[in-house]
């Protein structure tokens, strides 16, 4: 069974403590939402699970392997990554971009050059980029290229995904379009964690929602454990009133307002 | 996978290097140029063709072919279009080891020392600019760090010269500041050769990974690139091809910012199927401008290298004017 696993994960940096006595495990079907303030360490956390970063002390392991000694092609075909949005380097095109979602599987033999046109061609429909394909990423609108990104890590048809603010400064339509599309790929089986800053997006699409706050994980769980006033205003130093309703442990109805000072 | 550009581009190269065989100072019409590119004919034609064009046509070739695939590569690896051995200071390098061969060596060293002398200049200076490329985030300091190890190894050279003991080494330093393939035999492509070889090998080898890192060095990571080892393949290939092109022609500019500049649009931006054109492109860039400074009626011969720079820099200017895009 395909799992990440963050055991006792700190993480120290110049003398600064990133990460605190931080445990998770991500498990396949689960869209997890990770949530908290600026700094609070989701990044850093998410780039210990990637094994990008190694952690100072505890274990951070990918199917039972240490996560930032393994060999760098068998992880990206284990765990697909969208960090935050940069502009490409070179205007290439979108399905340039997605096809590179298969580069841990090689591209030599006829064999291997079928099933990698299988998985772009399924991924650029799934993204609904059949129209963009030739287009250079230079011409895109952001919720395009966002698009293409996410076209770029299904590709790969890893088991999870892991994804830094995917829907950053996209406008509302854009960001529940990738949240749609990141929730199809769970429904396919695969793991996800996202990290969000938009609270009623995580309500809407999360199963499970971390709540993170100076390195530390506070809470854990599924909504309708989790999504409380306590925790909003625990993790975001902001007193809120939240009323819900839940259906099997998700969100079916969510409204947040901020209460006024006294 | 030889595509149909790479194909017209080889075809382009035969044709330059053929035409750069054919023109010259001592007229040859058409039948007597064949009969001696042949290996018949009459013998002072041989001479000419074979001796003292074909080796200079070649060598332009080799040269402008390492140049440019060079510049293609670090322009991956840096993620900039401004990156090129020239403006990072690594053909400068390069020149300044070759001089400090010949300047303290004298008569003694063997022949092999001059390319490794270069190559040793060439891969300090694109060692010395990974490494700052791994510590500082923005690329204009690191091309502004290349200009300083340009400025630095110009400066050294400078000071050779300055205390050139007689008129011959004062010649001798300054041609390969200048660049020049003048009087090139096949014994100088053949002692540089290997070294080049070994470049394109390696830079053919972080082809790939060079277009997985245009999205940005996490999403390369993540995607299963082995970003050391790319670092690695194109810092050795672009030292010892730039290295060698620098032993066989001295210190020749901007052939590796115009060559993969013109050829990206013909292969959609990508990084990794710039290479081989650009390197095809550099090579015949070099030879018509090799055949141009041989017909141009000008007092003394134009130095290749004075050509490349004053077509390349103002080329590079322009690309950087219009990179308003993004930084």
């Amino acid at each position: 069974m395909t799992a990440i696993t963050l055991e006792n994960v700190s993480l120290e940096a110049d003398g600064a403590r990133i990460l605190c006595d931080v445990s998770l495990d991500l498990r396949i079907g689960e869209l997890t939402a990770l949530v908290g303030p600026n700094g609070a360490g989701k990044s850093s956390l998410m780039k210990c699970a990637l094994g990008a970063i190694a952690p100072t002390s505890g274990a951070a392991r990918i199917d039972n392997e240490n996560a930032a000694a393994m060999d760098a092609g068998k992880r990206a075909r284990r765990i697909s990554y969208l960090p935050q949005i940069r502009p490409a380097a070179w205007p290439v095109i979108v399905e340039d971009i997605v096809a590179l979602g298969r580069f841990a599987y090689g591209a030599a033999t006829p064999a291997v050059k079928d099933s990698n046109d299988k998985a772009i061609a399924e991924a650029i429909s799934a993204c609904g980029l059949d129209r963009l394909r030739n287009r250079g990423s230079d011409t895109l609108s952001g919720g395009e290229l966002a698009r293409a990104h996410c076209a770029r890590a299904f590709a790969a048809q890893t088991p999870f995904l892991l994804a830094d603010e995917p829907t950053n400064s996209l406008d509302p339509a854009g960001q529940v379009d990738i949240m749609k599309l990141i929730q199809s790929y769970v429904a396919g089986g695969a793991g996800t964690l996202v990290i969000l800053h938009d609270i009623n997006l995580a309500a809407a699409f999360a199963d499970r929602l971390v709540w993170m706050r100076d390195g530390a994980i506070i809470a854990d769980g599924a909504p309708s454990e989790t999504l409380s006033e306590e925790n909003f205003s625990t993790v975001f130093g902001i007193d809120a009133d939240i009323s819900a309703t839940f259906r099997n442990g998700r969100v079916d109805y969510f409204s947040i307002a901020a209460r006024q000072g006294p | 996978m030889i595509s149909r550009l790479n194909i017209l581009l080889a075809l382009g190269a035969l044709f330059t290097v053929a035409a750069a065989a054919a023109i010259g100072s001592t007229a040859m019409p058409a039948g007597r140029f064949f009969a001696a590119l042949i290996g018949a004919g009459d013998i002072g034609d041989i001479i000419v063709v074979w001796e003292i064009r074909m080796p200079r046509a070649l060598a332009a070739f080799a040269v402008g072919a390492a140049l440019g695939a060079s510049g293609a590569a670090l322009q991956g690896l840096l993620r900039n279009p401004l990156a090129e051995p020239g403006v990072l200071g690594v053909s400068a390098s390069a020149a300044l080891g070759a001089s400090l061969v010949l300047f303290y060596g004298g008569a003694v060293v063997p022949d092999i020392a001059v390319p490794v002398a270069a190559i040793a200049g060439a891969l300090a200076a694109t060692t010395l600019l990974t490494i700052a490329a791994i510590r500082v985030g923005s690329v204009v300091t690191l091309i502004l760090i290349g200009v300083g190890i340009s400025s630095f190894a110009g400066a050294v050279a400078a000071l050779l010269l300055n205390l050139a003991p007689n008129p011959f080494s004062l010649a001798d330093l300054l041609n390969w500041t200048l660049g020049t393939v003048a009087n090139r035999s096949f014994n100088d492509i053949a002692l540089a050769a290997p070294f080049m070889a070994a470049g394109f090998v390696c830079l053919g080898l972080s082809a790939r990974a060079l277009s997985a890192l245009g999205l940005g060095e996490e999403t390369a990571f993540s995607l299963g690139v082995d970003l050391k080892r790319t670092r690695i393949l194109v810092v050795l290939g672009a030292g010892l091809a730039t290295g060698a092109a620098v032993a066989i022609a001295g210190a020749i500019g901007f052939v590796g910012i115009v060559a993969p500049h013109l050829l990206r649009p013909f292969v959609r931006h990508d990084p990794a199927r710039t290479l081989l054109p650009a390197a095809l492109a550099g090579g015949v860039i070099l030879v018509l401008a090799d055949i141009g400074v041989r017909i141009l009626p000008t007092p003394a011969e134009l130095r290749l290298g004075v050509v490349a720079a004053l077509i390349g820099a103002p080329v590079f200017v322009w690309i950087a004017a219009s990179r308003n895009r993004t930084q």
